[in-house]
């Protein structure tokens, strides 16, 4: 009897630290729609982890990832940002942005079929783009599906780089996303090409977790004790 | 005379042409480059198009990977055509995901060891330390049975290393199963490189008796009326092949490529090293020896 409370206590206690992890992981991902402009409600970045176990477990009390689903719609200034400055030949651009799909993958592994799965959901509630967070890093040939899929965008984190938000630490600057409006207004101003600015890698981690694209520059802002606040820019490539 | 008209009448062209000539040689050699670039990406996607198609197959659950469907069979030939090893791996992989045996005519699950070691130990002939084999476990879970892991293995030899957009339009031999009816038949007669291959096969299995079952297939399906007359390279009919375009389209698998991947040519713990004409030639005098004198040339 004692042996059998003993492993049943183990059990529980991997259930909950798995849960653990999975809730700081949802978080994260809520921080990240967040600082890329989707519209979330306060209460749902900050969840409580007792809250989290309500929601996202089985009658097991282990947690759930089936249910660890999520969209949000961008926010009028995120459409905006994502939106081209009008031409003669474009002169009603459409934003390049839309509803984001989240999905915390259940599959222990991700090949190329669970990838079409995925891209297939994507495309057929027509999201602008799908997260899917898995347990495990995904097969080569199922990464090369990920292009394959456009227009929808597919990203892809793992949970466990997702334990903590990255640009939360002191030493990562900010990021700023600039509109294409700023951008152009920046060149000018510098009297520069885009080919001309300092780069950042798309996979860059913080890249990545603002869902940058090639092409679009953002604004690094660091804090000196010297210099106060300055600002740098990057272009994605 | 006649001389100095010559290199009069080539001063002028010579002093003009090296300019215009030179960018049109960077535009044919942009254009071919963007020619490879755009191969290249064909054979991507078509590989990527197989191996999903390669991840449905045996079409029957119930197919027996010994005697698999002839449609299957030539799809599985054809498509993997333009494979590297590497890329055959990766279909593996695939598969594996889906809890399927690593080789692509098998319907069953792959094995799934109840254990989360890295290392299972297996005993193998004989007594002692000596017959105790170290084997990876992730090796062991890519198929269902070892027989398996040979007929995926006798295929991955068999693939070109080259990358199918810079093969030049070689289009390689056919691809031969283990299973395949007459298959070392045809090996032996029709491609010499083969039986090179087949050799280091042999090098690379012998732990695994396969040398002893293929010399048993050979006087199975080749030659019944005498079978004292092993499996072996002496008395083979070895005529040379004309169209070296054969030979050239199909280098010795290595096996460096494979260590790289979690060691996927070693089998059941054991790598085999893929060796030079040499070690074939040394060996191709005494042919009936057993596998042991075939060690210390490793
Ligand atoms: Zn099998």
């Amino acid at each position: 009897m004692d042996n059998q409370d003993a492993e049943r206590a183990k059990i529980a206690a991997d259930a909950d630290r798995e849960l653990t992890r999975l809730w700081r992981a949802w978080r994260t991902v809520h921080q990240m729609c967040q600082d890329r402009g989707y519209e979330i409600g306060e209460e749902e970045v900050k969840i409580s982890l007792d809250d989290f176990r309500k929601n996202y477990t089985d009658p097991s009390g282990a947690p759930d990832r089936k249910k660890m689903t999520t969209s949000f719609r961008p926010t009028d200034a995120m459409l905006a940002k994502y939106t081209a400055i009008p031409t003669k030949v474009e002169p009603d651009p459409q934003p390049q942005i839309g509803t984001i799909w989240i999905e915390f993958s259940s599959d222990a592994s991700i090949g190329i079929k669970q990838m079409r799965a995925f891209a297939q959901h994507v495309n057929q509630h027509n999201f602008h783009t799908g997260i899917l967070v898995t347990q495990a890093s995904i097969t080569p040939a199922a990464l090369k599906i990920i292009p394959v899929v456009l227009p929808s965008i597919i990203e892809t984190f793992q949970e466990q780089d997702l334990l903590v938000n990255i640009t939360h630490h002191e030493l990562v600057p900010t990021h700023e996303l600039l509109s294409a409006e700023q951008k152009v207004e920046l060149l000018k101003r510098y009297r520069l090409k885009e080919s001309q600015l300092p780069r950042i890698q798309v996979g860059d981690p913080v890249a990545k977790y603002l869902g940058l694209r090639k092409g679009q520059v953002v604004k690094i802002i660091r804090r000196s004790e010297t210099a106060g606040r300055y600002a740098s820019y990057r272009w994605a490539i | 005379m006649p001389h100095s008209i010559l290199k009069n009448f080539s001063i002028p062209n010579t002093s003009a042409s090296p300019a215009r000539s030179r960018e049109d040689r960077n535009k044919e050699t942009a254009l071919h480059h963007a020619q490879i670039l755009q191969q290249r990406k064909d054979v991507e996607a078509l590989i990527l198009a197989s191996t999903e198609a390669l991840l449905e197959l045996p079409s029957s659950p119930t197919a027996n990977p010994a005697q698999p469907h002839p449609q299957d069979i030539s799809l599985v030939k054809n498509s993997l055509k333009p494979f590297q090893p590497s890329d055959y791996d990766l279909l593996i992989e695939e598969r594996n995901i889906n809890k399927l045996c690593g080789y692509v005519l098998c319907p069953n699950s792959n094995r799934h060891e109840d254990t989360k070691a890295k290392y299972r130990i297996l005993h193998g002939k004989g007594r002692g330390s000596d017959s105790l084999r170290f084997v990876e476990r992730q090796i062991l879970e890519r198929w269902c049975s070892d027989d398996c892991g040979k007929r995926a293995l006798y295929i991955k030899v068999q693939l070109n290393e080259e990358p199918a957009w810079s093969r030049g339009g070689l289009s390689g031999g056919e691809i031969l199963l283990l299973d395949d009816e007459r298959n070392i038949q045809k090996q032996l007669e029709d491609d010499s490189t083969l039986i090179e291959k087949l050799s280091s096969l042999d090098m690379s299995l012998e732990e695994d008796e396969v040398v002893a079952r293929m010399k048993a297939l050979a006087i199975e399906r080749g030659d019944e009326k005498a079978p004292s007359r092993s499996f072996g390279l002496a008395e083979v009919d070895v005529r040379e092949n004309e169209n070296l375009n054969g030979k050239a389209s199909a280098p010795e698998p290595s096996a460096k490529e494979g260590n790289a991947n979690g060691g996927f040519d070693s089998i059941e713990g054991y790598t085999p090293k893929f060796s030079s004409k040499k070690m074939r030639d040394s060996e191709a005098g005494n042919d009936e020896d057993e596998d042991e004198d075939m060690m210390p040339t490793i």
